[in-house]
């Protein structure tokens, strides 16, 4: 069974575009990035799957159950952090913890109070009073309290320091040594290398890939990188992309037949070149450079 | 009913201030009864040049009382059962709390039925708390009043404001703007339609149009009744409004 299993879903606004067909497995134990910039429907897909938004088409389960039919049966088993964590202003911290545990049964008192005390979040303030930052934690606590089978967390660490950030994924990990699937939209592309095992490109309100993040990183893309130009310029091919010259170096994507390559850089002239794999951003460049042309 | 509490904490204040201003209203109504006594004939000319239909009253101390209420019980408890019941949803989504709070394993139809119960809470303790208070301050200054057909006077504009609610909640549901505006306007409107339907037999009719016309102090102070033939279409709209509401609530997309 997977933890989230979307078919051509769809959603679109009226004549704005939403997702578009998005065909997404998440397999249950999962760290799952799903990356986009802003705007390419990351939080739609995931508004969609937890049933704030209906479908315009296509299907999804999540936890083998229906986004549709079994809405409230799927929002028992989810945390969900969203992007923009809001509470209601005049209540404290501890009220919305509380409202929270109770809308879903109540009896989390001990895990919001060992959340709280990690997350340094102090449950005495209004919710007016609160920062960015300490709203984002109040959004956590209220998201992991419960120990779900799935988090899904919207770009959860803007706003939170880096010693927060950290504490916050060591207890995703640890919930997900525990056998939890954590779905995490982010288009910090440094935590997705640094946490998940698998991700997600999307773009457009399309799914542009999906894969480990490994095979990602170490694909058929390799980055060249040319020291000291005297002579000669790579082939204006469709294998070569992101390509970019400064101070006599030049550097550029390149996914192709490497006998190729090194036929066009034995035609050049240079001081020394390298070849290695790609970083997690400069892949997403190259997806998102690649559906350009 | 976590949700129904949450608003109760939320809402607590308005509450307080909105209760507490119309009893205060209501008992001072009451209170300056002796001075405003000797002047009770030209009172009720008054009354009859600005449209209300005293015609057939005696002006005593109960319709004085009525009057008074008409003017002050109906209004401005029909302008905060409109202000409570279209921001009930819609202020959700206005103040982006609508993402927290659906994201918990609870129907939208709990959720509306919840906010529903809170929003008659709000209005049942506000016709109470003035009734109370009124009927204190008619034992300190000593009148004689029938309680009964002062009861039927706050009992027929408790239900105005449940119909407003009711109508309000649907604009509460389908719209995502603030409803203080439209409650307001509505409640307003409402109410000068039926001061205009007692202008004369011809424009009798518009109390058809008006929940307000259920409120007939006319008819309770001669006759202790409601009159019936006003008190079907707008019990009828206001459940229609809610039962609508909730259908639209059930499917519609949340925009945070």
């Amino acid at each position: 069974m997977y933890a989230i299993e979307t078919d051509k879903l769809s959603k679109s606004y009226g004549k704005a575009r939403g997702i578009t067909e998005v065909s997404l497995k998440v397999d249950e134990g999962d760290f799952f990035g799903f990356i986009g910039p802003n705007g390419a429907g990351k939080s739609t897909l995931i508004r969609t799957m937890l049933g704030l938004l209906g479908p315009t088409a296509g299907e999804a389960k999540i936890l083998g159950m229906d986004i549709v039919r079994d809405n409230i049966k799927i929002l028992d088993n989810v945390g969900y952090l969203p992007s923009e964590a809001t509470f209601y202003g005049g209540l404290r911290v501890s009220d919305i913890i509380k409202f929270s545990a109770k809308l879903r049964g109540g009896g989390f008192d001990a895990e919001a109070a060992m959340l709280c005390d990690r997350l340094q979040l102090d449950v005495t303030k209004k919710v007016r009073q609160l920062s960015l930052g300490n709203r984002k934690k109040l959004g956590i606590v209220c998201a992991m309290q419960h120990r779900p089978k799935l988090y899904i967390m919207d770009e959860p660490t803007s706003g939170l320091d880096p010693l927060i950030q950290h504490v916050f994924f060591e207890l995703l990990k640890e919930r997900n040594k525990e056998g939890a699937t954590v779905f995490l939209s982010s288009h910090n592309l440094n935590e997705v290398s640094a946490y998940c095992n698998k991700a997600a490109i999307i773009r457009d309100g399309s799914l542009i890939v999906s894969d480990t993040v490994d095979k990602l990183s170490h694909s058929d893309v390799k980055r060249i990188f040319i020291k000291g130009l005297h002579s000669g310029k790579p082939e204006a091919i469709p294998e070569i992309r992101n390509l970019h010259t400064e101070n006599g170096n030049l550097g550029f994507l390149y996914e192709g037949d490497m006998h190729k390559l090194t036929e066009m850089l034995s035609a050049m002239d240079f001081d020394d070149f390298t070849v290695t794999n790609p970083e997690l951003e400069e892949i997403f460049m190259h997806f998102y450079e690649k559906e350009d042309k | 009913m976590p949700i129904f509490f949450n608003e109760m904490k939320r809402g607590k204040l308005a509450l307080i201030i909105w209760s507490a201003g119309m009893a205060a209203m209501m008992a001072i109504t009451v209170l300056i009864f002796p001075l405003i006594e000797p002047m009770m004939s030209s009172l009720g000319e008054a009354y009859m040049d600005f449209g209300f239909d005293m015609s057939s009253i005696e002006m005593d101390f109960m319709s004085y009382i009525a009057s008074e209420f008409a003017e002050l019980m109906t209004l401005c408890g029909a302008i905060y059962a409109g202000i409570i019941a279209s921001s009930a949803l819609s202020g959700e989504e206005r103040g982006r709390t609508a993402e927290f709070l659906l994201s918990h394993p609870v129907s939208r139809t709990r959720v509306a039925a919840e906010k529903m119960f809170y929003v008659f809470n709000c209005l049942f303790i506000f016709s109470l708390s003035s009734l109370v208070l009124t009927y204190a301050s008619v034992l300190v200054i000593g009148e004689e009043i029938e309680f009964v057909k002062m009861l039927l006077l706050f009992a027929s504009c408790f239900a105005i404001q449940l119909e407003v609610a009711g109508i309000c909640f649907l604009f509460s549901a389908t719209v995502r703007a603030n409803g203080i505006g439209f409650a307001i306007g509505f409640s307003l409107l409402m109410y000068v339609l039926q001061l205009v339907s007692t202008m004369g037999e011809k424009l009798k009719f518009l109390n058809y149009f008006t929940p307000y016309s259920m409120c007939s102090t006319a008819e309770i102070i001669e006759n202790g009744r409601l009159d019936w033939k006003y008190c079907i279409v707008w019990p009828v709209i206001a459940i229609a409004s809610v039962i609508f509401a909730v259908l639209y609530y059930k499917k519609k997309d949340i925009y945070c």
